[in-house]
């Protein structure tokens, strides 16, 4: 291990708030009021409790395999073999996650920013961004998530401006809890997609080195920090709207910018949006290294899979967004595949890791 | 190659032959004197180089003693600091070649050398290029011996250490690596040395020549070691932790490694308050990001996004560039250009004509422009803006790579807009996180994120290594 290459706490912390935001905020509100209107919140809140019980056993699984990444955990617990399947398997199912990360920004950008320029220039701005910083491997790449922080100021200015600016509606909240636990819980798993990006905390065992409570600590801290962030957006966007408009505008939390007004600029969204490109291609950029590395741990094999990765994702996407049922079967199997990659995969290696005793020696 | 030759070639006992060799070494040159002295009754030759030795000292210390004498031992009655012998004629060359003066004496296989360099020096004065208000005024000058005194007597400390290597095979240029021994990191010396050990050089001239070779990545617009012709800042940077190379002949002295933000400190920094030097640093980062991104936000907006701008504005805009035959990357990248030229033009004159240079390009020029319709005033606003701007960097170099990206970025802005802005300002910072200066992270301390190096990063924090008497 290279002496200096460990991470902070505090860029731990940094790193996994990073690694959440992105793309879902913006259409958090909508997706949640579609299905249990008022309760939104509460939905996130059950997301994010999930999501604390996902950290956990990642933190399980760090604890047992100190130094260890997620691709050599796989081979230590279930064996070479199968080990490799599973990489395999998690490497398509990152891959399908990060592409509809990218055809849902492309999306993005031609809504808002650039409605004429072909999907294919877009996307091959942002891949060639990506694989440029993920050949970097993890150093650069936790480096760059952390100063990528920056970008959280203006997030809290304007949610400061809004609560001021805009008049608000806190009846529109009640009754909380009037659509049952049953729906609410439901709801959550629109929420839990939105905070998707912390399994690159899978892959964070070679560079840390810190007392485990610490690690747990600083992992809950980050999911708090995050949870509560998407609660308040939530909830304004509920107390900013009324039920019937948010069900219909697909990027509420835009709008909702939008609407706020300043003597020098006019369409404060756009330069919301300019500022977000970052975190949200932030997320493209996770879910190829993550999938590189589980292909690959280290070295010149890596940067070849990160490049070759690249391409695929580049041409997947100009694929699906070139026809409307790829786009629909990947949003099909997307939920799947986060629910096998995400959760099962890493729940089921801590189980069998506790069955067969196996356990990383500390040399 | 004679030289080659010449390496194996020693004297012999005959005199005659020997001033012959020597002669033939340097190609019979004709600024190489030879004179002739008798020295208890042997005949001898004296050698020097016209250009290259005080003739007062040869006269004085050399010729005089020589002549009148008592002694055997030609060493003991040459009257100089520094005498050796040597019998190569390759130790023979290079010594006269730095300013020594042989002396040959019939019947002896050996030259004794006495160094007589002249030496002339330039007065200290401040560096023109890094002017700064309050603290000291003196600068480097071109003796690498005067620079190394400069240094030492601000820094008092015996483990103050000095390397010395010589690079170039035409120039024999010198270079001294210094360092503060216990203060500096091991790893980074050792990957400093590592590096110079590596340096093979047909010549050297200036420090940036050295630097290209040895630093990290050769393709980065960033430079990776900062340059500084003020040796207060040398030193501050030395009681830091920091290699300083001086090259024999530049007055520009290599600090390495260093960090991003190390361009936008100024030593004047800590001789004021620590609140108005903390303000000062982030007026120059803000004027980094306007260089960089000003005229290029502008053409985004203008061209892509112009619902940004309140309607009032807008309007003013689209009046003003109504009539504008070019569009507004071409508007841009012209007063560039213009600017780039003015700038070139003035920078090499003598201060008066500069100074008329500046008045005709910039207000006549501009105010002409605007008025014949070339180029709309919005536009002159933002491009001289973005040239202030970009001058508030305390260093040169930085203050062209920002213009450069700004450049950059006005090409991406004409074709994608924001989006295209905030690729390459992603693509900028990706860079600084991945740029290492002699395997020293760039943009240290912010990424890697070093919170106990924030103190005096964008803010300049008081100075608390010490304590009072209280």
């Amino acid at each position: 291990m290279k002496n200096g290459r460990l991470l902070t706490k505090l860029q731990i912390y940094l790193m996994i708030i990073q690694a959440q935001l992105g793309l879902g905020m913006l259409s958090l509100p909508n997706i949640l009021e579609k299905q249990v209107n008022q309760d939104a919140w509460i939905s996130v809140l059950v997301a994010s409790v999930l999501v604390q019980m996902t950290l956990v056993i990642y933190w399980l699984l760090l604890k047992r395999f100190p130094g260890c990444s997620y691709h050599e955990l796989t081979q230590i617990i279930t064996g070479p073999f199968l080990g490799k399947t599973i990489n395999i398997v998690n490497y398509a199912g990152y891959m399908i996650i990060g592409t509809y990360t990218m055809i849902l920004l492309v999306q993005l950008v031609n809504d808002w920013l650039l409605p004429f320029t072909p999907v294919w220039a877009i996307a091959l701005l942002i891949i060639v961004l990506s694989m440029y910083l993920v050949v970097q491997d993890y150093a650069v790449f936790a480096r760059y998530l952390v100063v990528l922080s920056v970008v959280l100021i203006p997030v809290f200015l304007l949610i400061i401006i809004a609560l001021f600016q805009i008049p608000l509606e806190p009846r529109n909240l009640r009754p909380v809890g009037g659509e049952g636990v049953l729906s609410i819980i439901r709801a959550s798993e629109g929420a839990l997609f939105a905070v998707l990006g912390f399994e690159i905390l899978l892959f964070i065992g070679p560079y840390v080195h810190m007392k485990n409570s610490k690690l747990l600590r600083t992992f809950s801290l980050a999911n708090a920090t995050i949870a509560l962030l998407y609660i308040v957006v939530v909830v304004l966007c509920i107390m900013v709207f009324s039920p019937d408009v948010l069900k219909q505008v697909r990027e509420p939390v835009l709008y909702m910018i939008r609407s706020l007004s300043f003597k020098a600029v006019d369409r404060i969204d756009l330069l919301f949006v300019f500022i977000w490109l970052s975190p949200m291609t932030a997320s493209i950029m996770i879910y190829l290294l993550i999938a590189s590395k589980s292909l690959m741990g280290e070295g010149k094999s890596f940067q070849t899979t990160v490049l070759l990765s690249g391409v695929i994702i580049y041409i997947a996407t100009i694929f699906s967004s070139y026809s409307e049922e790829a786009l629909q079967l990947y949003g099909q199997i997307l939920k799947y595949v986060i629910y096998t990659v995400v959760f099962f995969f890493p729940t089921m290696l801590l189980l069998l890791s506790y069955l067969l005793k196996k356990k990383k020696v500390n040399t | 190659m004679s030289q080659g030759k010449s390496e194996e070639r020693t004297l012999t006992d005959n005199l005659n032959q020997n001033v012959q060799l020597i002669q033939q070494a340097f190609f019979h040159t004709e600024d190489l004197v030879v004179e002739s002295v008798t020295f208890g009754g042997e005949e001898g030759q004296i050698l020097y180089i016209d250009s290259l030795v005080d003739k007062d000292k040869v006269m004085e210390f050399i010729i005089r003693p020589l002549k009148s004498s008592k002694v055997k031992n030609a060493l003991e009655a040459l009257q100089v600091s520094e005498d050796k012998q040597t019998g190569t004629v390759h130790t023979l060359v290079s010594e006269l070649l730095s300013g020594s003066c042989a002396f040959l004496l019939e019947g002896q296989e050996t030259a004794i050398l006495a160094s007589v360099p002249v030496e002339e020096k330039r007065a200290i004065k401040e560096p023109d290029s890094e002017h700064i208000i309050s603290g000291p005024h003196d600068g480097f000058g071109e003796s690498m011996v005067t620079n190394m005194m400069l240094l030492r007597k601000r820094i008092k400390a015996p483990s103050f250490k000095m390397k010395k290597y010589v690079f170039g095979e035409l120039t024999d240029t010198n270079v001294a690596l210094m360092y503060i021994d216990e203060v500096i990191d091991q790893k980074v010396l050792h990957h400093i040395e590592e590096k110079l050990d590596g340096v093979h050089l047909q010549d050297l001239q200036t420090s940036t020549g050295l630097l290209e070779v040895i630093q990290d990545n050769t393709h980065s617009p960033f430079p990776q070691a900062l340059s500084t012709e003020r040796p207060d800042r040398a030193a501050s940077y030395l009681l830091e932790g920091k290699a300083v190379l001086i090259v024999d002949g530049t007055p520009e002295v290599l600090v390495l490694p260093t960090t991003f933000f190390a361009f936008y400190q100024s030593v004047d920094d800590y001789s004021m308050h620590w609140l108005v030097g903390s303000f000062f640093r982030i007026i120059r980062l803000i004027s980094f990001l306007i260089a960089v991104t000003l005229p290029a936000m502008y053409i985004a907006i203008v061209s892509f996004h112009p619902e940004i701008l309140p309607l009032g504005l807008l309007y003013s805009i689209r009046t003003s560039i109504e009539y504008v035959p070019f569009p507004p990357i071409l508007e841009a990248l012209l007063m560039q250009f213009i600017l780039e030229i003015l700038k070139e033009a003035a920078i090499r004159l003598p201060s008066p004509i500069a100074q008329t240079i500046g008045i005709v390009g910039g207000l006549v020029i501009g105010t002409a422009v605007v008025e014949a319709g070339l180029v709309s005033n919005t536009m002159i606003v933002i491009i001289g803006l973005t040239a202030i701007a970009s001058f508030a960097a305390p260093f040169n170099q930085m203050a062209v790579i920002s213009r450069l990206l700004g450049f950059v970025s006005m090409i991406a802005a004409f074709l994608f807009g924001l989006f295209g802005i905030a690729i390459i300002l992603m693509a900028i910072i990706i860079h600084l996180c991945k740029l290492e200066s002699f395997g020293e992270p760039y943009f240290a301390p912010l990424a890697p994120l070093r919170s106990n190096e924030m103190g005096d990063f964008i803010l300049r924090k008081p100075n608390k290594n010490g304590t009072s008497p209280n």
